[in-house]
């Protein structure tokens, strides 16, 4: 009888133990559902933000101020989209250097600062990170709208909006 | 009574062991505001698309894991293919560099296929956003028609500002995909070429946007054909 309780106990523990150290690799549920809570832009493209629309454009078509022959004409074609005259275009196109090397600059530092921070089992302001990223993409958006005609700043503004089309964007929100 | 005794440690140890596993499961909170964009574009011989992840994310970690955990690096990864039926093949999937956890990820795969106008080629595409601790927190794919659109226009008046009206005048059978009917140009020409990229998106019409127009007087092989 001793035997067979032994046996039993053994049996559960056998079961028990590699489904611990099991759970401890898949330690969350957001990695089985990658793509839980994203706005579909082609579908819903009031659901993007204006703010992040601007944001996911200006990074995707600008470039670093000297950039290779392939870049350039890439950031050409993709200008060329918008229908602006070549003087808007070229103002476009010094905005956006500009957006780039600041952009990178703001990931690069705050990259570094929050691998430091990992390291030591300490958290990186990321809501500042976010604050200080939205307001380079506003301040940006300000900056063309100054700087176009009118009529350049209207093309480029609703070419934007139809971008979201193109654009898939997770709500955040805390995935556990 | 010894064996009930047993029966009872037994399970008090498996009622242990599930509130463990509980915690361990709780051991990772993801947070985080990627977004996926991608692009398409012509010069009227290449089709140039891209595909671009960007946002930032956290990743926060139950004290009691911690001694569980390894160093994890999460890794922003794009798929971009262009693929022209029955032909050419470019792209795949191109990675950025590994970063810390809590770090902000963006990352861009640059394509690019040279196409005649008409020709359809496919763009697939696809993000992800990979724990090397446990696998993709973030993903999504898409997939997009692409293609040079030309219109043919002929010139029908000269107007006294100096500037040609012309209709569109497709040659043979052929039709434009994405041209309007009239085209105010230049003088003095016969013909003009609008060149458009033509891009389906799912199951929505076509979207048409400008490339550039050439104008001409005859000469083989203008008029070209309408796609």
């Amino acid at each position: 009888m001793r035997s067979i309780a032994m046996l039993t106990f053994l049996a559960l523990l056998s079961m028990v133990y590699p489904a611990q150290a099991q759970s401890v690799v898949s330690t969350s549920s957001a990695h089985e559902h990658p793509q839980a809570n994203i706005i579909d832009g082609a579908a819903h493209p009031e659901l993007i933000p204006d703010l992040t629309a601007y944001r996911l454009y200006l990074v995707m078509v600008s470039k670093q101020s000297n950039p290779t022959d392939d870049q350039k004409k890439r950031q050409e074609a993709q200008l060329r989209k918008i229908g602006l005259q070549e003087a808007d275009r070229k103002t476009l196109a010094v905005q956006l250097s500009n957006f780039y090397s600041e952009y990178q600059n703001l990931i690069q530092t705050f990259n570094q600062k929050a691998t430091v921070a990992w390291a030591r089992g300490e958290r990186p302001d990321i809501e500042s990170l976010r604050l200080q990223r939205d307001q380079l993409v506003q301040s940006t958006r300000d900056a063309l709208k100054a700087a176009l005609t009118a009529n350049g700043w209207a093309l480029l503004d609703a070419h934007v909006q139809n971008e979201k089309k193109h654009m898939k964007i997770r709500v955040k929100e805390e995935a556990q | 009574m010894k064996s009930s005794l047993w029966w009872l440690a037994a399970f008090i140890l498996m009622v242990s062991a599930s509130a463990g596993r509980a915690t361990a499961q709780q051991c990772i909170t993801f947070s985080d505001d990627l977004a996926a964009y991608t692009d398409e574009s012509t010069d009227g011989t290449y089709i140039y698309t891209s595909v671009a992840i960007d946002g930032s994310e956290e990743m926060i970690i139950n004290p009691t894991c911690a001694p569980y955990l390894p160093q994890y690096v999460h890794t922003p990864w794009a798929y971009n293919q262009l693929s022209i039926p029955g032909g050419a093949i470019v792209g795949g999937w191109e990675s950025g560099t590994p970063v810390c956890p809590d770090c902000y990820l963006s990352f861009t795969n640059d394509q690019s296929i040279a196409a005649n106008p008409g020709v359809n080629v496919d763009f697939e595409w696809q993000v992800e956003a990979i724990c090397s601790g446990g696998g993709g927190f973030f993903g999504t794919d898409g997939f997009v028609g692409i293609a040079i659109a030309v219109t043919t226009f002929h010139i029908v008046t000269v107007n006294a500002d100096g500037t040609g009206t012309f209709k569109q005048a497709c040659p043979g059978t052929t039709r434009a995909s994405c041209g309007a009917q009239n085209l105010l140009g230049r003088q003095p020409t016969i013909w003009a070429e609008e060149y458009q990229l033509r891009v389906t998106i799912g199951g929505s019409g076509p979207i048409c946007s400008p490339v550039g127009i050439v104008q001409y007087f005859n000469g083989p092989p203008a008029p070209f054909p309408c796609t």
